[in-house]
């Protein structure tokens, strides 16, 4: 066999290893990304999962102009005040969208930490939160939609009429 | 001078090994490529069934089941009231933990309704709260995981009968209709109204 077959023979066995390679090297790696970004989604929906709330009762009346909720830590972790706060609380009926965030002014929420069984100051998993809209004008008689969101986007909501 | 036919065919000669070296890279390339796909399907069913398996078995814990409220009662003094309640929870709840469930009373006192978290006082003293008064096996003593005298110790299982006494503050009677609302740490609630 001449020599220059020889060498054409063996430059193209090299370079379709390479060409080999490099395409499972590109399949590999694009597989590793996508496994990754999947692994992110779930551990986001985990994360959100970890943190929850039930809103155990809900109470205004047709005139007034605060409601009360008492909310429970029914996720796994503890909620430190700053994040507490960081929450949304939405009040809405048909005709009408109270949104409220954390605050001292009116309109806006305020909350007390019913049962600190450990005295930090963090809302706990099990811990029970008394939260108070303050909306500034009398509630009519309406069905209403009580809504708590976390910092997270997790939350919690239950009904109530006047 | 050589005819044209005889020199491809010498060519041809000449490159009769590369059809195998073609065959060989192309039938490697398609191998590696299978089995980086298998791999990485692989590996993303293998973590992101680990993932699923975590949040089920989070979910599971979350899963709590419910209180049943056999009794309500309003002394006439209107300021005491007395509830068992039944725990058909999913888990025992240690009685330590009693200051993390919630008793909630909405009652007509006065002609206005009222709305009240009460606090828990294992002492039973204090110008509002509840207590536990007793623990119970449907009619006889609870058998599992006893209480002490103080109720400081022991357990509430699934099955028993918790009694409580509530007391109103007296400024704020119960003069109508009452609705209790009990929930566990968990979360597993219960009402009943009279």
């Amino acid at each position: 066999m001449p020599v220059g077959s020889i060498i054409t023979e063996i430059t193209l066995a090299v370079a379709a290893s390479i060409a080999a390679a490099a395409l499972a090297g590109v399949y590999l790696t694009s597989m590793g990304q996508a496994s990754d970004l999947q692994r992110i989604q779930v551990m986001q929906l985990r994360e959100e999962l970890s943190y929850g709330c039930k809103i155990i009762y809900a109470h205004g009346r047709m005139g007034d102009t605060e409601v009360r909720a008492w909310v429970k830590n029914t996720g796994l972790r503890d909620i430190p005040q700053d994040l507490v706060k960081r929450s949304e609380v939405i009040l809405a009926s048909r005709d009408r969208i109270h949104y409220l965030l954390h605050g001292t002014a009116s309109p806006s929420w305020i909350y007390i930490l019913r049962n600190d069984a450990d005295m930090d100051e963090r809302w706990d998993p099990g811990e029970t939160l008394e939260i108070t809209l303050r909306l500034g004008e009398p509630l009519p008689r309406d069905d209403y939609i009580l809504k708590l969101s976390l910092f997270n986007g997790a939350g919690c909501s239950t009904q109530l009429s006047t | 001078m050589q005819h044209p036919a005889l020199h491809i065919k010498e060519v041809l000669a000449d490159m009769s090994g590369l059809g195998g070296i073609v065959v060989f890279a192309l039938i490697a390339t398609l191998s590696l490529t299978a089995i980086g796909y298998l791999a990485g399907v692989m590996r993303t069913g293998t973590s992101l069934a680990a993932e699923i398996n975590i949040m089920i078995q989070e979910e599971a814990v979350k899963s709590v089941g419910r209180l049943e409220i056999a009794n309500l009662t309003i002394l006439p003094d209107n300021t005491t009231i007395r509830a068992e309640i039944i725990n058909k929870a999913l888990k025992s709840i240690p009685l330590r933990n009693l200051n993390l469930m919630d008793i909630i009373l909405v009652y007509e006192s006065q002609g206005a309704i009222r709305a009240a978290w009460i606090p828990y006082r294992r002492d039973g003293e204090g110008l509002e709260g509840w207590h536990v008064t007793d623990i119970t096996q449907g009619e006889v003593g609870e058998i599992i995981n006893p209480s002490s005298r103080n109720f400081t110790t022991g357990m509430w299982d699934p099955g028993e009968t918790l009694h409580i006494e509530i007391r109103l503050n007296p400024s704020h009677p119960a003069t109508g209709t009452t609705l209790l609302i009990a929930s566990t740490p968990e979360g597993a609630m219960g009402w009943r109204a009279r």
